[in-house]
């Protein structure tokens, strides 16, 4: 989470940590904020005051990552030994508590070509590649899901190309 | 001769009696036992997870807590106790077997802070990384029952109500074979008497029978087989089987389309409270209604009522069932009825069970005894609709000097990573149920129809800044209709950016624009948006000259809120059965229906409605850092208002009109969007914007669609599929066409984007 107070205030800021390269300037973009008052390219929001209720962000101390990895650990020893419902089911709830991580959809795409559930390996795994941004070694396990579970449907040359969406990315 | 032909004719006829008692006799052995010896499922809602930075205030776990039965107790020493301490909850959970495994029952202390769980901890001090609340029990289905039953057994069942109604609607029931053969030889007499066929003459079997197997018409062809199927359904079953089914089935009350039949479900709806803890005056008014469950109908007709009441309490004391102490004391009594029929905690949600339930299973397989199932509806949830809405609808009402209930109002709430079904509300009053706004009434949606007219632009290569032409336009459609949509505010806008139209809801550029990309096209992007059915081919429906329920609304939004993929909507995690273990598993179904980069432009222009379109004062209406996105729609002489929008992992779709179909002084900006901004404001929902695909880019656009420096006065960040863009930078004031050779330009912002 790298959601503070300061950063929340600037949506514009906001969307540029999410583009690729910008998490490398975002001490940068603090500075820029912190000196300037306004967003310079959306038309401000003639600075109305904020009900009191409303200015903190409810930003608790400990956040949901450590149980989503917990769940992904407990899954991966399900996986282990081929209780693939009962990593599923954990995947699943690791889901409802944070969906945003692709992560949990790469996983959820290793389940599926365990259960040999191809088509569906492929689809799960397409969702996870529309969430994952700057992360070049998940986009790549994503791709090379993508491509074992293209070959399990006898689409090689899909399965090829994935695979080489992978190595582009420079993770073989 | 004439002796043999009769003889034939005779013989004849009695075997195709044969024929006929063994048809009926299946059909009286396969109703009987469907309707008898199926144990109802259970039914529960989600299970609260407890972990450090679950998003949920120490006051929303004590509400919840009181709503699954702990008790506050300065002690906390069993199951089922809680201590609250400012932001501390000490809990002793229950436990519960759940579809994917057993939650074991113990004691947990719940640190607050900022309305989050700051952590969770067992007595000892150790952390614990996830524990979670037993679901609340939601309710029960029969299966093959289409409307909700309280079952009751013939022990629970007070013994005075049993022999009362023996002694009013059946005398002789405990010693007849079925029929009483005074009673027809009555009946028949009155019939030919009177020349038509009113009469009853039933005993509590034939009742019975009519009830299960026959249509309510009076035929003598249908009383023979109710006969002869009471004669058989005595020979197949005891006396107390007959009487438990009697109680169950038989029909007391209406309400809408909803029928009440069994005293159980009659006591929790005429008095609010279980069979067994009904008095004397309050069973023989349930015995009473038998007779007709409208005309003697408590609420409508108190005077009727309460005369039926005493009628009935004096045959009981003549026949011996109560005492004349019981007798004087009860006839002295109120009604007593309460003045809300008791229901059924979430109907409309319930609805949606049975119905997914009915639709995803055999009959056989429902009929399995002591189903649990494990649904996605979230108390929390659903606790705040039922607050919110009909609060909001009343302060609406008081705003526009309008009569308080004149509006009603329908809202879906999802998880669109899940396609969940969270909460559900089918009208204003959500403890009734009835007509179930949000999955069965079809109103115009119209703007929100427009995202797919957007969607279908961008897939044909159109960005977000490409300009496009509000002026006014006339469509003739294939029947040869003229079709002239004119904006809301009656002006054109020359020609805004493509983002801006849809922002603004422009109806001029949005009809033109549809047009122009192709009307099989926008249908197409509508089918695959996940609307279930085929709109008329008319050029109006890209406008939203169509009626979809709140629930089809929320399932053609999630695909936009799910970056592309559809997930069907789902009220059914598990279905487990008592030794077979998990029937059936509804788990995480997604399918790629449109290239996420394109949708995720969408959202973009979605999120600025949320800024500086239709839906601006959602900046007000909420904490102001929130990412949102979402449409107003508003029909026709504002018959319809509706918003649908998502932050984070909520969706919530709201529909507010009248019932009548008539106009209000309401858009869906005044309308309904308030309305979904209290709801989200109760769901608190992770209010981040999630991961961009990683071939967008953003580029600073001047008004007039022209990638220009950022430096530029009015240039704005405008989100591109990388290589859609035009080429280089253009001066400050150029058109989006006139492209100047790429202007060099070195600041920070470039850097940053390029």
């Amino acid at each position: 989470m790298v959601a503070t107070p300061v950063q929340l205030r600037h949506t514009q800021v906001r969307r540029w940590l999410a583009t690729p390269g910008a998490l490398m300037l975002s001490g940068l973009i603090l500075v820029g904020c912190a000196t300037q008052s306004s967003d310079p390219f959306r038309p401000d929001t003639g600075g109305k005051p904020e009900s009191p209720a409303r200015t903190e962000t409810s930003e608790p101390a400990m956040d949901s990552g450590d149980v989503v990895a917990g769940l992904r650990r407990e899954a991966w020893e399900q996986q282990a030994v081929g209780e693939w419902e009962a990593a599923a089911g954990l995947l699943e709830r690791a889901l409802r508590i944070d969906a945003s991580k692709a992560e949990l959809y790469h996983q959820i795409a290793e389940v599926r070509l365990g259960q040999e559930r191809f088509a569906e390996a492929e689809q799960v795994a397409a969702k996870g590649l529309s969430l994952v941004a700057d992360d070049p070694e998940l986009e790549a396990s994503l791709w090379r899901a993508t491509a074992q579970a293209r070959s399990g449907q006898g689409d090689m040359s899909g399965a090829r190309e994935a695979r080489e969406r992978a190595c582009a990315l420079g993770y073989c | 001769m004439v002796r043999w032909r009769l003889f034939q004719v005779g013989l004849l006829g009695l075997a195709v009696l044969v024929v006929w008692m063994f048809y009926l006799n299946a059909v009286v052995r396969d109703g009987f036992d469907g309707q008898r010896f199926s144990i109802p499922a259970r039914v529960y809602s989600e299970a609260q997870d407890l972990y450090a930075g679950a998003p949920v205030s120490a006051d929303r776990v004590e509400i919840l807590l009181d709503d699954l039965g702990y008790r506050s107790s300065s002690r906390v020493n069993q199951p089922g106790r809680y201590r609250r301490t400012g932001q501390t909850i000490e809990v002793h959970t229950r436990g519960f077997e759940f579809w994917d495994g057993a939650e074991p029952a113990r004691r947990l202390l719940l640190d607050f802070s900022q309305g989050s769980v700051n952590r969770v901890s067992e007595p000892d001090g150790s952390a614990v990384l996830l524990a979670r609340l037993d679901p609340l029990f939601i309710g029960q289905i029969y299966p093959g029952v289409s409307e909700d039953r309280i079952l009751v057994s013939l022990e629970t069942v007070p013994p005075t109500l049993v022999a009362g109604l023996i002694a009013v609607e059946d005398q002789h029931f405990l010693d007849h074979h079925g029929i009483s053969i005074v009673g027809i030889a009555r009946a028949l007499w009155a019939n030919v008497t009177s020349g038509s066929i009113e009469q009853g003459g039933s005993t509590l079997t034939q009742q019975l029978v009519k009830n299960l197997y026959l249509s309510p018409d009076q035929t003598l062809w249908r009383k023979a087989n109710e006969a002869l199927m009471a004669l058989l359904l005595e020979a197949h079953y005891d006396k107390e089987a007959i009487l438990e089914t009697y109680l169950n089935e038989v029909y007391i009350g209406q309400q809408g389309r909803r029928s009440i039949n069994g005293f159980g479900l009659g006591a929790q709806f005429f008095f609010g409270s279980p069979l067994p803890s009904l008095d004397i005056h309050q069973q023989a008014m349930l015995v009473g209604l038998i007779k007709g469950p409208s005309y003697y109908n408590p609420r409508r007709n108190p005077e009727r009522a309460i005369q039926r009441r005493n009628v009935v309490l004096r045959v009981w004391r003549e026949a011996g069932v109560i005492s004349q102490a019981d007798y004087e004391h009860a006839t002295r009594q109120p009604l007593d009825v309460s003045a809300v029929p008791g229901q059924a905690s979430y109907p409309a949600f319930m609805d949606l069970v049975r119905r997914q339930l009915a639709e995803g299973y055999r009959k056989e397989d429902l009929l399995a005894e002591g189903l649990t199932v494990f649904t996605t509806l979230n108390p929390l949830a659903q606790n705040s609709l039922e607050q919110r809405v009909p609060a909001k609808l009343a302060e609406i009402e008081r705003q526009h000097g309008l009569q308080a209930g004149d509006l009603e109002a329908a809202a879906v709430v999802t998880r669109p990573s899940t396609g969940d079904v969270l909460a559900l509300l089918g009208g204003r009053k959500p403890e009734l149920a009835g007509f179930n706004r949000a999955l069965d009434a079809r109103r115009p949606v119209g703007s929100l129809m427009k995202p797919a007219v957007y969607l279908a632009a961008l897939e044909q290569g159109y960005t977000l800044a490409t300009p496009i032409s509000d002026a006014e336009v006339t469509v003739t459609a294939e029947d040869g209709k003229l079709w002239q949509p004119r904006n809301y505010d009656k002006t054109s806008h020359g020609t805004p950016l493509l983002m801006d139209a849809l922002v603004n809801s422009y109806n001029q550029a949005t009809a033109r624009l549809g047009m122009t990309v192709g009307l099989a096209e926008v249908f197409d992007v509508i089918d695959r948006l996940g609307v279930d059915e085929r709109p008329p081919a008319v050029p109006s429906v890209m406008l939203g000259a169509h009626g979809l329920s709140p629930m089809q609304v929320a399932q053609y939004f999630q695909t936009i809120a799910g970056n592309g993929f559809y997930t069907p909507l789902n009220a059914i995690r598990a279905v487990v059965h008592p030794e077979d273990g998990v029937l059936q598993r509804y788990d995480l179904s997604v399918e790629n229906r449109f290239r996420p980069e394109q949708v995720f432009l969408l959202q973009e222009a979605l999120h600025e409605v949320t800024r500086q379109g239709t839906a601006r004062s959602l900046r007000w209406r909420l904490p102001e850092h929130w990412w949102l996105a979402g449409k107003t729609g508003t029909t026709d002489d504002n018959r319809d208002a509706w918003f649908a929008g998502y932050s984070g992992d909520r969706q919530a779709v709201v529909w507010v009109g009248r019932d009548g179909n008539e106009p209000t002084p309401l858009t869906g900006s005044t309308g309904a969007l308030p309305v979904w901004a209290d709801i989200m404001q109760a769901l608190n929902p992770v209010q981040e914007r999630r991961g961009q695909p990683a071939n967008v880019e953003w580029l600073p656009v001047n008004a007039q669609g022209a990638v220009v420096s950022e430096r530029c006065d009015g240039a704005r960040p405008v989100p591109f599929i990388k290589g859609t863009a035009p080429n280089g930078r253009s001066r400050c004031d150029a058109g989006a066409d006139t492209q100047t050779e790429g202007e060099e330009d070195d600041s920070w912002w470039q850097r940053l984007f390029n």
